[in-house]
């Protein structure tokens, strides 16, 4: 196995609880600035942009440690990777002082035309052998640590012959990178696929979860969507306090995203708490057992 | 390494969840080409057949916003072809916009319209100009600040700039064929836009990004301070240089005129033109 990541991942700062910058909440977010421990920026907001963009950015950061989710890395795409993004990427997350940059496990562009749209992958041998060459190129130009995020996906792609548990796990070894680890959307996908969130979780190599998203869902029918637009369920709450307590989890950052139907700013507040405060227990118990184990 | 089966399942995924009448036909059939044992996921597909649509919709009327309040209801059917007409458009263009989500779905809509929606343009032949005027907003709303003007400003003495200025790097100049500041007033006013009519009216327009506010503004030029600006955006100019330049375009005596360029420069520096 491969470990040039995991020792990598020991020097990478602790950041604590934070939230995504969107335009809506940038004003209370400069605001509150007690509540919130970093920010994830969404590169393709703030890439080659000036004016209006451009002052929001450079403010977020004179006032917070940054980390950069890209949405259009396009890692399982068929296309070639797009070196001019790639470049404007890496001045990106060099200004930005990020000590990790992120994108999805999906492909969002075939054929050079950007779908807008995290779409789904065949979950098999060819694909992570494609996405682990591409990963290492990307990982190799940034030169900074680069994690993945778990995608929903809403549909069974065809050619898939192995879980998404199963494929990420190898896809994450075999291309030595790290772990956005999605809490929303295991359960999101547990649940539309029939799968055990727990049980899913175990399957794995959480040592390598660098950072964790919490989000909100949304039921619609017997289907549940990944909306990003309401409160953190009391389901995924509890699957955070499960990985958190899993053996050599060593989590770096948390963060909430919140894109759409923005509540007051103080139920973010409240969920931003509520996070700290079952990583705190979390963080407490796995020190208690050390000791008893010492 | 051969990824072509993967290739060739993402343009399967991409034409189920763009085009309608394949969706609806592997839907009928119960199954995908190619893939014997694969159960086709009607639900799945279903759902990112509207995920998509409604991104790429919602995407445009953020970008072309009164567009889409004159075309109401035709507008989801024109992203839809436009959407499915994109593949060949990225490649027939070779530069497109710097402004990164612009240049990934809205930047090739004012040529496609212009050419695919005819009819359309024959009903609001105004639209065009509202097409053109809102895509330069996007553009010039991002636009980074950097000019070549301001990389040469180094080496000008403390003296010499004060006297010499250069162009708001953030400004676009376009001919118009509607007076688009009535355009946009009339349409923000109406609760019915795609009923308005307006009488054709050709005007030279300015709109530039004002460097403290960020607010966009439009400004009615002649063709004379057109021809001035364009010039003085090649660089640091001073007074003297855009007389030199307006003279062989004007009877004035040069001295007459140079007093009007002097008139002329301090507006247009008012105006945020100048910097």
């Amino acid at each position: 196995m491969q470990n040039d990541f995991l020792s990598a991942k020991k020097q990478l700062p602790f950041l604590g609880v934070g939230l995504g910058l969107r335009t809506e909440l940038a004003e209370s977010i400069f605001a509150e600035t007690t509540a919130i421990d970093f920010l994830e920026i969404i590169p393709e907001q703030y890439m080659g942009k000036g004016g209006e963009s451009r002052e929001r950015l450079e403010k977020a950061c004179s006032l917070y440690q940054a980390v950069s989710h890209g949405v259009n890395l396009s890692l399982g795409s068929t296309d070639e990777l797009d070196w001019s993004y790639l470049r404007t990427l890496k001045q990106f997350v060099n200004d930005i002082r990020a000590p990790w940059f992120s994108d999805h496990v999906c492909f969002a562009s075939l054929g050079q035309v950007y779908l807008h749209e995290l779409l789904p992958v065949p979950f098999n041998r060819t694909t992570i052998e494609h996405m682990t060459r591409r990963i290492k190129q990307v990982k190799d130009y940034i030169d900074l640590p680069f994690i993945i995020e778990n995608t929903t996906y809403y549909m069974n792609v065809p050619g898939s012959a192995m879980s998404e548990a199963q494929f990420l796990s190898e896809l994450i070894e075999q291309a030595d990178c790290g772990l956005l680890l999605d809490i929303n959307n295991v359960y999101v996908n547990c649940i539309n696929h029939g799968l055990d969130p727990y049980n899913f979780l175990d399957q794995l190599p959480l040592e390598r979860t660098v950072q964790i998203h919490m989000a909100g869902h949304k039921q619609s029918g017997d289907i549940v969507l990944d909306t990003h637009g309401s409160s953190i369920a009391d389901p995924v709450y509890d699957l955070l306090k499960y990985a958190l307590g899993k053996p050599g989890v060593k989590v770096h950052a948390i963060s909430i995203e919140r894109d759409q139907n923005q509540p007051a700013f103080t139920e973010l507040k409240e969920e931003l708490a509520a996070i700290k405060s079952i990583y705190k227990n979390a963080t407490s118990a796995a020190l208690s057992v050390k000791k008893e184990g010492a | 390494m051969d990824h072509s089966n993967l290739k060739e399942t993402e343009e399967i995924l991409l034409r189920l969840f763009t085009d309608r009448q394949y969706l609806y036909q592997v839907s009928s059939e119960g199954r995908l080409p190619n893939y014997p044992n694969y159960t086709f996921d009607r639900r799945g597909a279903s759902i990112y057949a509207a995920v998509l649509q409604t991104n790429r919709l919602e995407t445009m009327k953020a970008i072309y916003p009164r567009t889409a309040r004159v075309l109401a209801d035709q507008f989801e059917r024109i992203i839809k072809d436009y959407g499915l007409a994109l593949n060949k458009l990225v490649k027939s263009e070779t530069a497109g916009s710097k402004n990164f989500l612009l240049n990934k779905l809205g930047f090739y809509f004012p040529k496609y319209f212009q050419l695919a929606e005819q009819q359309l343009s024959s009903k609001y032949p105004y639209l065009q100009n509202l097409i053109q005027f809102e895509a330069a907003t996007a553009e010039l709303a991002d636009m980074e600040e950097k000019s070549e003007a301001a990389q040469t400003d180094k080496i000008v003495s403390q003296t010499a700039r004060q006297e010499w200025f250069r162009v708001n790097p953030c400004l676009m100049i376009f001919p118009f064929q509607y007076d688009i500041a009535e355009l946009i007033r009339a349409i923000d006013e109406s609760e019915n836009p795609g009923d308005l009519q307006f009488p054709a009216q050709e005007m030279v327009m300015l709109m530039l990004r004002n460097p403290s506010t960020y607010k966009i503004r439009l400004l009615e030029i002649n063709s004379l301070t057109a021809l001035l600006i364009e010039y003085a955006a090649g660089g640091n100019r001073s007074i003297e240089d855009l007389t030199a330049i307006a003279q062989d375009h004007c009877l004035l005596p040069a001295e007459s005129l140079n007093k009007h360029i002097k008139v002329l420069v301090e507006e247009l520096k008012n105006e945020f033109v100048f910097v």
